[in-house]
């Protein structure tokens, strides 16, 4: 670059937030007197639209070509400013960011003396470092037009039709042998009380469908590729052009030729209790997962199969393999989205549940109310077969407790109060209590329920259950509570817990496989939960639904279509462009040692044939450990080169 | 012409239940069925073989004789459309599978049960005719209306697609409730509201494919097939827009003082003003409620010191016309007024302010420079007592809980404690506290970190012991009445709609629930969307919510908007058709339909294509017969009703006709299929797309013809699919049974059931019963 530096320093006052405490009158003296600076000027608002107009006004009269803001941090607005230098002529990258409000002024407040001078050191490292500062381009990458999405529950399929109807090419992988998701199981859904296999399509077909047809929508849509029993085994490449690897379970069942006549159940001679109603039931090991299964296909449980073969022989179609094997498949796709959903809790050991057959978790009284479950919709007591007629439920089990679980599962107490108003409505006669902590029923859906339930004579107890112990003459249960510092109890024939969501077990072994974060909660972490909260810290994977921390049905839609909205922002163009503030080699000193592949946390650094390290810039995410660990020095990070480095620190110790 | 019949024995299963060969011999016995067929695996293998030979018959229609159409039906369709043929509308499907094979006493009552179904389907596969499909595209550019979070989340995201945005905001700024927060929860990193959210006004302001309306309002929408045309008012500022550059010099030496809204009433602006400094975009606006050159004619003062000669006295109103394909309605919400519940001295007191005036308070850079004062003296409360549920779950004010104030309360609370005065003794009384979710740590942090005091309880009154000394007197859960002294009390107040809602919801034809939110197509997954397509909705506008949530919505809303506006529609015009000559211009129908399709012109009823969903109710109501759905007219079902019961006399069987809808009902008959639950025989299934298209007249008809009786089976009244049918059917049915009392029959031998998809036990009792009373087995 031939012209001389002249750098323009423009300081925020931030209303009184940086101007309050730092003197900006003094730091713009300081700043005029650093070398190199061509103008100085301070500002109310930087970032307003006026700030900026005021930015790119003065770069333009004033032919800076270098460009220090000092202001707020960076990651609020470091954007805004490269966007507008860029507007006024400069390549976006020779800017510099003074942070004097979160890094000076508002830690500093009560020494507003001590501030100021730090800020004219801040300011003046900057202002050494912008001089050092290269021009970055930036480089088209062609990405995959396809979508990844794991698991094919509410979320999951909610987003495959959305991305499909984009005109993406969609892979939905799920575990388990039937779309649908933990849905399926609930019965009735809040806040509409619609069977749980009831859900309305959108936009122009409006008038509301089940969810197996739903699901059935999926299973037949030219663009979605639909794999059940299947796991993804491997993940590798970045943002716009990942290579996945998806183990295909087998279902030893032919999805193509089985038309689900059922005489391999009639003749398969294994019964084994039924999962999908939590063992309330009992099924073949050749079964259907679900009445509402999609593929509407049998499958079989190789954990109980004795390989008799009766099914193989009774099949009309020769629809059956019990040699089947796991295959694997490989896919390409540009984004992945996790929507892999929670778990119940286990209550195991507490409050007698395990104990006591007559201790149920709400998931199982959800099985019962189902009109067309494992009851047809009769409640009753594991024990015996008797209706019950004194039910208590406990709220917040292994939720809000810092033994277990310090969040709130945020649908338990809604579910609780839609299965009382349920069992009131259908046993008038009998007596229900819900003991809780607090009643969250936050929104304007759900409140209903708890004046409804009032009306219907639910008794609602505010406290804290110690035990639940069986009378060991009466069989009935006794439930010690403590309410209001006094200790009562409870007599009842069925005590039902509200569990909490926690992650689903296979969460931590897909993080590793996607390198995804959990939260310290085991649930899948978000870059921002109020800004980004379906972003993960790998671009091109997004997060959606309960696996990302408890949520009802309308929340988990809303934010699949968010995700789903995301990702075709991202893909739609068919490329994204991705600028090169990322690390590079200088090949005259690299020595193929690889220390930069062994140290980069993103996959981003390979190794050449030609023996030299590579850095697979859409990958790369611009972190700087290769830099930091190459022996040879042949690493470097554009704009922190070891120089600019120096640079910056020369300008805060004044020297 | 003719049918072509085809068959399905399941591999064969079904021959176990059915006499096949009697079936085909039925069916051959009508002269029209030009070619019958028995497969093995329609579903699977056979369908391309049957879809070849349907076009080799030359037939016209379709009949489809197997198992669950929602099984056997996507590889029909997927074969059809390999082999280029399009059968819309000309398939009927009878599922002797589920509904009747696994259901029925034994092979002989299954088979002939079955002769009966295939009646009533062949004679509708007689009348069947191609349905239309119209293609379409609607115009690539969409309306957001509000600027707050929500608005403008939805917006970027759409540019940042690449579609057009035209962003309305009724204020002089976009910005929203949630520009005035001090911070927004959860606070993990810094997060004043500004910050955050002027990063995303800057850039809304800043892309290139939003238009920025700002100072404007919707005035008239008009809906077309491809779209909406759009009248917008822009209200005069009397500052011309491009000439201001945001001095400020007009505000300081204007002489009018009034209390600032932005502040919450905290501070005073002047007659021309910048709603808060942060305003976007930053031009100054004259309010001329207040000005004085609008009010007496006089001043002009900002005119003269105006350094760029942008103040315009004389500016009008203009209009502005647009042409979007999809609207986005963004509106937010308001804080609600708690002087209407005196109990808490709000308005009376001072020191009784509520959340929303604290934030500014808190706010650096609102009317106290970030200062915790308290209004009356300027001092500095040391006891803060927080109120919940000011005008929420209050059955006086709303009933509904407002989701967001026990986590604004608590975010307050912390802020004073951590960031104002350590010292300071707060306490929250509430009813429940809500931090549903991850937002319980913030709970945990108050409540055992920072020593935030929560009281479960009731205020009974707020009252002044002496000027300055607030006490707070409240109930506790045991009825016990304490009282609480209090420097000064927040307010945490509801969430409600803003008074400008009603007009807007008419000028845009959708609806508002029982509170004023706007109305959502479904609460649990449809809760962006409306009853009209292309209108969606997102953020407190539909209801109360935090940023997050809104954001959430925002984007969820501008994705079903980017679709509806970016792929080319198919759309299966399964609507009604209009007999000129029968016509007598009564308008019944256009009442009567749930969507709003029919408008009534000269010639008579006129459908928009678009809006009507077929569900038939229209013709159910016309006197003469005028109007008709396509492939499902009222005839044809009388026919289908006749049909079967002659085909019963000549077998002498009796009948019970059951007349189901085609959503919930056919469902239900699945799931009881699958499940092979036995009901009675003399149940014979006929489907309409709603039981609201049934007149008084086809069930009178059926007992006519000799049925023993008529069971309607319809969606639950309150989720009908079609809105109304269910409630109309079920009035319908209540008339009916007057009408048999007033003759002197049975009126039981008519029941109607409300149910859905999976209440096999109620649809078993209700059939047996039925046939139990009628005919006694």
């Amino acid at each position: 670059m031939g012209e001389s530096l002249r750098i323009g320093v423009f300081i925020c006052r931030c209303g009184t937030d940086i101007a309050g405490v730092v003197d900006v009158k003094a730091l713009s003296e300081y700043a005029r007197k650093i070398p190199n600076v061509a103008y100085v000027t301070e500002h109310e608002f930087l970032c307003s639209r006026e700030g900026l107009e005021v930015l790119k006004r003065t770069i333009r009269r004033y032919g800076i070509n270098r460009v220090v803001i000092a202001a707020c941090s960076p990651k609020l607005h470091e954007l805004t400013f490269r966007r507008a230098i860029q507007e006024a002529g400069l390549n976006p990258f020779l800017l510099e960011i003074a942070n004097i409000r979160e890094q000076c002024a508002w830690p500093h407040s009560h020494e507003p003396e001590k501030a100021t001078e730090k800020a004219k050191y801040l300011v003046r490292a900057a202002v050494l470092k912008v001089a050092t500062l290269e021009e970055i381009g930036e480089i088209s990458v062609p990405v995959k037009t396809s979508v990844l999405i794991i698991g094919g529950g509410i979320a999951g399929i909610t987003a495959a039709l959305k991305l499909a109807e984009y005109g993406f090419q969609v892979y939905l992988v799920e575990k388990n042998a039937t779309l649908g998701g933990r849905v399926l199981q609930l019965g009735t859904v809040f806040p509409t009380e619609d069977c749980g296999v009831c859900m309305p399509p959108y936009v122009l077909e409006r008038h509301r469908k089940c969810l197996y047809k739903y699901a059935q929508m999926v299973m037949v849509h030219p663009r979605i590729k639909v794999f059940t029993r299947s796991t993804v085994e491997h993940v590798e490449g970045h943002v716009g052009n990942f290579k996945v690897t998806i183990r295909r379970g087998p279902r030893y069942v032919d999805e193509k030729d089985c038309v689900a006549c059922g005489v391999c159940e009639e003749v398969c001679p294994v019964e084994v209790p039924n999962e999908f109603d939590l063992g309330l039931s009992t099924r073949k090991a050749i079964y259907m997962p679900s009445p509402y299964a999609v593929p509407h296909t049998y499958v079989v449980d190789e954990d109980h199969c004795t390989r008799c073969g009766a099914c193989v022989k009774a099949c009309p179609f020769n629809a059956i393999s019990l040699n089947e094997k796991p295959q694997d498949v490989e896919v390409e796709v540009g984004a992945i989205i996790v929507a892999t959903g929670a778990e119940e809790f286990n209550p195991k050991g507490m409050y007698g549940y395990g104990t006591y057959p007559d201790v149920i978790t709400q998931l199982t009284l959800a099985r019962m109310l189902d009109p067309s479950g494992p009851t047809k919709g009769e409640v009753i007591r594991p024990s015996d077969g008797r209706r019950p007629s004194r039910i208590v439920m406990i709220q917040c089990v292994g939720s809000r407790d810092p033994k277990i679980n310090p969040y709130c599962s945020k649908v338990c107490c809604a579910i609780a109060l839609k299965h009382a108003r349920s069992l009131k409505k259908r046993y008038p006669e009998a007596e229900i209590a819900i003991v809780y902590k607090d009643i969250r029923l936050a929104g304007k859906d759900y409140e209903q329920y708890y004046t409804e339930c009032e009306e219907l004579g639910v008794k609602f107890i505010k406290g804290e259950v110690l035990d639940v112990v069986q009378d060991p003459e009466t069989k009935m249960l006794r439930v010690e509570l403590e309410s209001y510092g006094e200790r009562k109890e409870l007599i009842a024939d069925l005590v039902v817990l509200s569990c909490g969501f926690v992650p689903s077990e296979d969460a931590k072994k897909l993080a590793e496989i996607l390198g995804l974060n959990l939260a310290p909660d085991g649930f899948f972490m978000t870059v921002h939960p109020k800004l980004a909260p379906i972003d993960t810290n790998t671009d091109g994977i997004f997060i959606c639904g309960a696996c990302q921390g408890p949520k009802d049905i309308s929340e988990t839609v809303t934010q699949a279509l968010a995700v789903a909205a995301k990702v075709a922002a991202l893909l739609a163009k068919g490329v994204i462009k991705i600028d090169l503030a990322k690390a590079f080699v200088d090949e005259n000193y690299c020595i193929g040692c690889a220390t930069c592949v062994m140290v980069c946390p993103y996959d981003a650094v390979e190794i050449t044939p030609r023996g030299v390290a590579q850095v697979i810039e859409a990958a790369c995410q611009g972190c700087g450990i290769c830099a930091a660990e190459c022996p040879a020095g042949a690493m470097q990070l554009r704009n922190y080169k070891d120089d600019q480095i120096y640079a910056a620190i020369r300008g805060v110790l004044g020297a | 012409m003719g049918i072509s019949a085809v068959l399905c024995t399941c591999g064969g299963v079904l021959e176990k239940y059915l006499d096949f060969d009697e079936l085909e011999s039925y069916i051959k016995r009508n002269k029209d069925v030009v070619m019958v067929r028995r497969y093995s695996a329609l579903c699977t293998q056979d369908s391309k073989e049957l879809i070849q030979d349907f076009i080799k018959s030359g037939a016209k229609a379709l009949l489809v004789i197997a198992c669950s159409k929602y099984i056997c039906s996507p590889s029909l369709e997927k074969a059809a459309e390999v082999l280029g043929v399009d059968l819309t509308g000309l398939v009927e499907f009878v599922n002797i599978r589920e509904q009747c094979a696994w259901i029925c006493e034994d092979r002989k009552n299954a088979t002939e049960k079955a002769l009966l179904m295939i009646a009533a389907a062949l004679e509708k596969a007689r009348a069947l005719e191609p349905v239309k499909k119209r293609k379409f595209k609607v115009k690539e550019a969409v309306l957001v209306i509000g600027g707050g979070v929500a608005g403008i989340q939805a917006s970027l995201d759409l540019a940042n697609q690449g579609f057009k945005v035209y962003l309305v905001e009724s204020s002089p700024s976009i910005g929203g409730t949630a520009a005035l927060l001090v911070r927004t929860f959860p606070m993990d990193d810094c997060d004043c509201a500004i910050c955050v959210k002027g990063f995303r006004m800057t850039e809304a302001a800043m892309h290139p494919n939003i238009e920025l309306l700002t100072y404007c309002e919707v005035k008239e929408v008009k809906r077309y097939p491809w779209g909406f045309k759009v009248k917008i008012l822009k209200k005069p500022r009397y500052v011309d827009y491009d000439k201001c550059i945001g001095c400020g010099i007009c505000a300081e030496k204007c002489p009018v003082e009034v209390p600032n809204e932005w502040d919450r009433g905290l501070s005073h602006r002047k007659a021309i003003y910048l709603p808060f400094p942060h305003a976007i975009p930053c031009k100054y606006t004259i309010d001329p409620e207040h000005c004085l050159y609008f009010t007496k004619k006089a001043c002009r003062v900002c005119e003269e010191v105006c350094p760029y000669n942008a103040i315009d006295f004389n500016q009008k109103p203009e209009e502005i016309e647009l042409e979007v394909g999809a609207i986005i309605v963004a509106t937010g919400s308001e804080e609600y007024d708690p002087s209407a519940l005196p109990k808490y001295g709000y308005g009376k007191y001072k020191d009784v302010i509520t959340q929303l005036q604290l934030e500014r308070i808190l706010d650096p850079s609102g009317p106290t420079g970030g200062r915790l004062i308290r209004p009356s003296d300027g001092k500095p409360p040391a006891r803060i007592v927080m109120v919940q549920c000011v005008g929420s779950r209050d059955p006086e004010a709303n009933p509904y809980c407002s989701r967001y104030c026990c986590m604004e309360a608590i975010k307050n609370a912390i802020l004073i404690k951590t960031e104002h005065n350590p010292e300071a003794k707060i306490t929250i009384l509430y009813k429940d506290i809500r931090t549903y979710g991850r937002l319980e740590e913030y709970y945990i942090q108050a409540k055992d970190e920072l020593g935030i005091e929560f009281v479960q309880g009731e205020v009974t009154k707020v009252y002044e012991e002496k000027p300055g000394y607030l006490v707070v007197e409240y109930q506790d859960p045991l009825g016990n009445v304490h009282s609480l002294p209090a420097d000064m009390v927040v307010l945490a107040c509801a969430m409600v709609p803003r008074k400008s809602f009603k007009d807007l919801a008419k000028v845009l034809g959708v609806e508002l629930d029982e509170y004023g939110f706007f109305k959502e197509l479904d609460r649990k997954v449809g809760s962006v969307e409306t009853k009209i397509p292309g209108i969606f909705i997102c953020g407190t506008c539909q209801g109360p919510k935090d940023v997050s949530e809104s954001i959430a919505q925002a984007s969820a809303a501008a994705m079903l908007a980017a679709l509806h506006i970016s792929q080319y529609r198919e759309k299966k015009l399964l609507i009604p058709t209009l007999d000129e000559d029968l016509c007598g211009r009564c308008g019944l129908c256009v009442l009567s339909c749930p969507y709003g399709a029919l408008t009534l012109e000269e010639k008579g009823p006129i459908v928009d294509e678009m809006l009507c969903q077929g569900c038939g109710i229209c013709a159910s109501v016309c006197p003469n017969n005028a109007i008709n759905i396509v492939n499902s007219a009222s005839e044809l079902i009388t026919r289908q009703i006749k049909s079967v019961m002659e085909e019963a006399k000549a077998l002498g069987r009796r009948v019970i006709i059951a007349l189901c809808c085609e959503e919930c009902a056919h469902t239900l008959m699945d799931t009881v299929g699958f499940y092979h639950e036995e009901y009675p025989s003399e149940v014979i299934p006929i489907f309409v797309p709603c039981l609201g298209i049934l007149s008084i007249g086809h069930i009178l008809m059926a007992l006519n013809y000799g049925a023993d009786g008529v069971l309607l089976v319809g969606c639950p009244l309150d989720r009908c699919h079609f809105e109304q049918g269910a409630e109309i059917a079920m009035r319908r049915v209540l008339l009916i049974k007057s009408i048999l009392e007033e003759i002197g029959l049975i009126p039981d031998r008519v029941r109607i059931v409300n149910l859905s998809g999976t209440m096999v036990e109620d649809f078993l009792k209700a059939s047996r019963e039925l046939v139990n009373k009628l005919i006694g087995r």
